[in-house]
């Protein structure tokens, strides 16, 4: 290394290093800590849990009507009703979110390819 | 002069302190968002500047993860937005002193001796092949703390001596100082041993 040292000519170039994938890790580590690991974004959740209540409440409505026997017919238009009703009050972007769960789903979809395959 | 500044007329600095803004009120109200923000930028430079000071790597992870959750718990508390990038050194630093402190079972500060070079790089995350570059973290750790530290900040993370002065809670001028003497004192480290 002689007597004419220059610290350009080592930089910034340090001799420590980190085990493979360490800053991923190090992030994951603080985020269990301060956001206790999840990280899905709040508008992303806040979707979910109304198709979550949407579809509780429809299988119970399923669930009474079979239940309770309840007749075919003009009375049988209860559950439906309260369903659109509860799903008018949802903001256009949960409509959206839950329309888009619907044509994810092959026994909801119109899709000309499930009809076919019946 | 770089391209964006050449365009935009801001320096580097004025850029980070808006940038720092940014981060803080997207914190506020968006805490998932402005977490993600705050690793993107911090993450790496905090570590390293804690390795650079406690050698070991898992020291360095331990005072790492303690500085954000500490920074993250207690954003409310800063007072000025743009402030961000020093008030988390100053974590940062105050993590690594405690740690240094706790393995040497005393209690360190900025004004402590350096602690030698013989305990730098009995650690398995390091790379001992690049000998030049071993031996200038050698004579880095031979510098006092207050000296070590200012060299860190001004030589790696290019910090002006203003911001390096708020860190170490001293002058600008002093700063400068320690900064240069570091520096004599780590060439001539480097010219006398072998």
């Amino acid at each position: 290394m002689g007597k004419d040292f220059n610290l350009e000519r080592v930089g910034k170039r340090m001799p420590y290093t980190t085990p493979p994938g360490f800053f991923d890790t190090l992030e994951r580590g603080i985020r269990e800590k301060t956001l206790g690991g999840d990280a899905r974004p709040p508008r992303r959740r806040a979707r979910r849990k109304a198709g979550v209540w949407i579809t509780a409440a429809a299988a119970a409505m399923t669930a009474a009507v079979v239940v309770l026997n309840v007749p075919t017919g003009d009375a049988a238009q209860v559950a439906p009703t309260t369903t659109e009703l509860a799903f008018a009050n949802l903001s256009a972007d949960d409509q959206e979110y839950f329309m888009g769960l619907l044509d994810d789903d092959v026994f909801f979809s119109d899709d000309e390819t499930f009809i076919n395959e019946q | 002069m770089d391209n964006a500044e050449e365009t935009t007329g801001e320096t580097g600095g004025t850029r980070q302190r808006k940038a720092a803004q940014t981060i803080v009120a997207t914190m506020r109200h968006d805490r998932e968002r402005g977490f993600a923000m705050l690793m993107a930028r911090y993450k790496a430079p905090i570590y390293w500047h804690i390795r650079r000071l406690v050698v070991s790597h898992d020291d360095a992870q331990d005072a790492t993860q303690e500085t954000f959750v500490r920074t993250f718990r207690s954003i409310g508390k800063l007072k000025d937005d743009k402030a961000l990038s020093v008030w988390l050194y100053r974590i940062a630093t105050n993590e690594a002193l405690r740690l240094i402190g706790r393995r040497r079972k005393e209690v360190v500060t900025l004004d402590t001796p350096g602690h030698g070079a013989d305990g730098v790089m009995a650690d398995e995350y390091v790379d001992y092949s690049d000998l030049e570059a071993v031996k200038l973290q050698r004579a880095i750790l031979t510098l006092p703390t207050k000296q070590r530290l200012t060299f860190s900040l001004r030589y790696y993370d290019e910090m002006g001596y203003d911001e390096i002065a708020q860190i170490t809670g001293s002058t600008a001028a002093s700063a400068k100082v320690n900064y240069h003497v570091a520096k004599d004192k780590i060439v001539s480290y480097m010219n006398a041993t072998d």
